[in-house]
This record gives C-alpha cells, sequence and structure tokens, in this order.
C-alpha cells in the first residue's frame, strides 16, 4: 500500500491557509481607508463649522446693502399700466384669410 | 391707432376677424372722424361743432378714455414706412384706379381703396384739412420724412417711388445721437437680460447706467415734443401706417383682389411689391415684427417710467418679489423682441459690445 509522504502539505490545508492570507490583506485595506475616512471626516466637519460661524457673523451685513430691484411708486405704475392699456392690440400671428363680414354691416 | 381701434372693438365683442373687415371696409369719413375722436381723447379738446359732428361716426362708440394717447408712437410708423409698404400701396392704387392690369376689383376692395386714397394719399373728404399735410407741405410722405429726422435723425432707407432722392423739408434741428443712445440703451437692456437669473458669477447688468441711458433718451424724445409739438403728425403717421399694416395682417379682400397671398404680413408685402415692379424692403420680416414692440418701448422712455432702482421695467418679464399685487406687468419680453428684430433689421449684433464704451460722445446729462 502506498502512503504519502509527512512533509508534503496537503492540498486542502493550502488553500485555506492562502484564503486566510488574501482576508488578512483585506483586513489591513479596509483598516487603512476606515482612517482615513475618519480624518477627512474631521476636516469636514471643521470646515462646516467654520463656515456656519463666519455666515452668522456676516449676516448683519446683508441688511446694509440696498436691495436692488425696488418697487415702483404707486404713480409710476398706474403710468404704466396706462400705456399698456393705450397701446393694447390684438394678435395676427397665423390669420389666414378674414370670416365674411359682421351681420351688421351690408353692402351700400 | 387703427390696431387699437379694432382692439376696442374686440373688447366690446367684435370678433378679431369681423372687426377688421368693419375697419377695412368702412367709410373713410368714419375713420377720419374716429381719428379726431382719438385726438380729442389724447388731450387736444376740439371745438362744439366738431364734437357733435365726432358723435355720427359709425366709431363712436369706440372712442379711447379721455387723456389717453391711443395712438402708436413715432418709431412705429418708422419701422413700417421703412418696408416700403406705402409706395407698394400707391402703385396698387394707381393700377387699380388706371386700368384693369390688376383685374377688376370686387365691392369690398373699392371700399378699401377709397379709404387708403383718404387715410394715405390725401384725396379729398370733409375732413381732409385736419390731416398733417396742407398746401405748404405735401405729401404726407413727405411731412412724414420730416418727423423721422427730427426726432429719431434718421431717413427712410429709400426715395421717392420713382427711385428719386427725396426732396422732403430738411429739419434745422433733429436728434442726431438717438440712434447711438438707443443702440446703446438695448446692448445694456440685453446684458441685465442676460443676468437676471445669474446670482453668483459675473455680473455684466448695469442698472444704473440702463437708468442714465434712459433719461437722456427720454429728454431727447422730449425735446422735439414740447408744448405737444408733432402729435398731430405722430397721430397722422400712425393712422396712415396701422391702415398699411392692416391691409397686410391677413389675406384681405385686397390681398385677394391683387391675387397674392401669403402667410404673414412680410411675405404679402413682398409678393405684392414684385407684383407692381417695386420691391418691399429685404428685413421687412424684422420690420413688421419689431414696430408694436418699439412704439411700446419708447412711449414707456417718454412716460417717465424708468427711474433710479426701477430699470428692471425695461428688462425683467415679472414684477420684482417685493411688488405689491396688481402691479403692471414689465415690458422685458417687448425689449427682448426689439432688442433681437432691431438686430436683424440693422445687421448690428447688439448682443456683444463691438468696442469699449466712447465715453467722450454722447456725454450724458448731468441728473440732479
Amino acid at each position: 500500500m502506498r502512503q504519502q509522504p509527512p512533509d508534503e502539505p496537503r492540498a486542502d490545508s493550502v488553500e485555506s491557509q492562502e484564503r486566510l492570507a488574501g482576508m488578512q490583506r483585506e483586513m489591513d485595506e479596509m483598516r487603512v481607508l476606515v482612517r482615513q475616512l475618519i480624518g477627512t471626516n474631521a476636516v469636514e466637519n471643521v470646515l462646516i463649522n467654520g463656515f456656519c460661524k463666519l455666515s452668522a457673523q456676516l449676516e448683519p451685513l446683508a441688511e446694509l446693502t440696498p436691495p436692488r430691484r425696488t418697487p415702483m411708486d404707486p404713480k409710476d405704475m398706474a403710468r404704466l399700466a396706462h400705456v399698456r392699456a393705450e397701446l393694447k392690440r390684438p394678435s395676427w400671428i397665423g390669420t389666414g384669410s378674414l370670416e365674411p363680414p359682421h351681420p351688421s354691416w351690408s353692402t351700400p | 391707432m387703427i390696431q387699437q381701434l379694432i382692439q376696442r372693438m374686440v373688447d366690446a365683442g367684435y370678433t378679431q376677424n369681423a372687426a377688421a373687415l368693419e375697419v377695412l371696409t368702412a367709410d373713410p369719413l368714419d375713420l377720419a372722424l374716429h381719428m379726431e375722436q382719438v385726438w380729442n381723447a389724447g388731450g387736444h379738446p376740439v371745438g362744439p361743432a366738431r364734437q357733435a359732428l365726432l358723435a355720427t361716426g359709425k366709431f363712436a362708440a369706440y372712442a379711447p378714455p379721455a387723456g389717453s394717447r391711443a395712438w402708436d408712437h413715432l418709431g412705429y410708423s418708422y419701422a413700417l414706412e421703412n418696408t416700403r409698404a406705402v409706395q407698394i400701396l400707391r402703385r396698387v392704387v394707381r393700377a387699380f384706379r388706371a386700368g384693369e392690369t390688376l383685374g377688376i376689383p370686387l365691392a369690398d376692395t373699392q371700399r378699401w381703396l377709397d379709404a387708403t386714397e383718404c387715410l394715405l394719399f390725401g384725396a379729398a373728404n370733409p375732413l381732409s384739412p385736419w390731416l398733417s399735410t396742407s398746401e405748404v407741405r405735401r405729401p404726407a410722405e413727405d411731412v412724414r420724412r420730416n418727423a423721422y429726422d427730427r426726432v429719431f435723425g434718421v431717413q427712410l432707407a429709400f426715395g421717392t417711388d420713382d427711385n428719386q432722392p427725396s426732396t422732403y423739408d430738411r429739419p434745422n434741428v433733429s436728434n442726431a445721437q438717438f440712434v447711438h443712445l438707443f443702440e446703446e440703451l438695448l446692448f445694456e437692456v440685453w446684458q441685465a437680460i442676460s443676468n437676471v437669473k445669474n446670482s453668483s458669477g459675473v455680473n455684466s447688468s448695469d442698472d444704473d447706467r440702463i437708468y442714465r441711458i434712459a433719461q437722456e433718451l427720454q429728454f431727447t424724445l422730449q425735446s422735439r415734443r414740447q408744448q405737444q409739438l408733432l402729435d398731430r403728425e405722430e397721430l397722422a403717421a400712425a393712422t396712415a401706417l396701422g391702415w398699411t399694416e392692416l391691409s397686410f395682417n391677413a389675406n384681405t379682400p385686397f390681398i385677394r383682389d391683387c391675387g397674392v397671398t401669403g402667410t404673414d404680413e412680410a411675405s404679402r408685402c413682398k409678393s405684392l411689391g414684385l407684383k407692381v415692379g417695386l420691391p418691399a424692403h429685404g428685413k421687412s420680416e424684422a420690420m413688421f415684427a419689431m414696430a408694436p414692440d418699439l412704439s411700446l418701448f419708447l412711449r414707456t422712455l417718454e412716460s417717465d417710467v424708468v427711474k433710479k432702482g426701477t430699470a428692471w421695467v425695461l428688462y425683467l418679464d415679472q414684477p420684482p418679489p417685493a411688488s405689491p399685487p396688481g402691479a403692471p406687468t414689465p415690458i422685458g419680453e417687448e425689449s427682448r423682441r426689439l432688442i433681437t428684430e432691431w438686430a436683424a433689421a440693422t445687421g448690428k449684433d447688439l448682443k456683444v459690445r463691438a468696442k469699449p464704451v466712447d465715453t467722450a460722445r454722447p456725454r450724458l446729462v448731468s441728473v440732479q
């Protein structure tokens, strides 16, 4: 009966060792990633807090600038409405032939 | 004046086409009487005899309310007249009256011919002395040329009907700087329109400059209108050119009798021009399209509503958020169309500045 030599590792144990090594590598990489993420968040937090603080401090300054577009004076509003009403006109876009005359119209 | 009359008839219950036919086939005396009613309502009260006569007109019920200048600005007439439509109609009238080269006109077209001769070419009617022409200033086209020269410092793009230079009375004063200022204003308005929704980028709009140029243009225009000067000429021009526009607004009886059709005013005008041997202006589409917007734009400038802080009237489509409810709509939409059509008609790209602003000429007046 033929026997396997004792110093030759079995195929399944080699495979499991390789898998373990691979898992270990992945774990190390993830650890590095997590460390990086924690670090980034810290920088972001500092920035956001800083901007919020700055924004709150600058907010009163917005009231110092006059509004760029002020509403019209009521007299001017009435005048503009009047101009529009005076010049109101029909639209002729797409008009082809005119229809027959109004019934009240008669040829002399 | 003519378009506003149709609008008032539509407001009173007419359909638009029926109102247009009523006007196009009206007795010329009724139209002249209505023109006097519009003149009367526009702050030029007439005497009791005329008042009594005005009430007998067919369109007396559609008079504008007192205090209304219910006719288009002279700019409207200038834009439309540059299409050469009036001279084309002159040839049409001559062809119909002198022979049968254009065929036999039907009854509707004959009535249109009567009114056209009265409103455009000075045919005698009981009210002809009230028009803007007389023994010392005729024909009506020369009176209009003189008015365009005085108010805008410009001339029409063509000479007389037979391609001779026009011999109208040259004015000794004219707003020669008008076009330069006007195009500068349109450029600034376009910058503002482009930046209406720009809240964070580089913003090249300048409300203060719009206000200053608008005010300068207002002064320029009003300098030729002191004591209501040129009002009568403006109304006569708006009536003549309004009639011309209406004649081309649809396939009207006279257009059909001439044997041409078209899908818009410019195509009808061009076809008719070819038929009578007088080509219309190549940019007629832009001129027909810009005329009403130009009228509203110039009338808004003259009405003194563009103040410091309210230059937005010229470039916004809606009143700013802080406005009270019921505030009138600004003219931003009309300004945008005007810029596009003015650029198409003149060949100048108003949306880019060709060269830096020349501050040496013309100088803006100081404002208190």
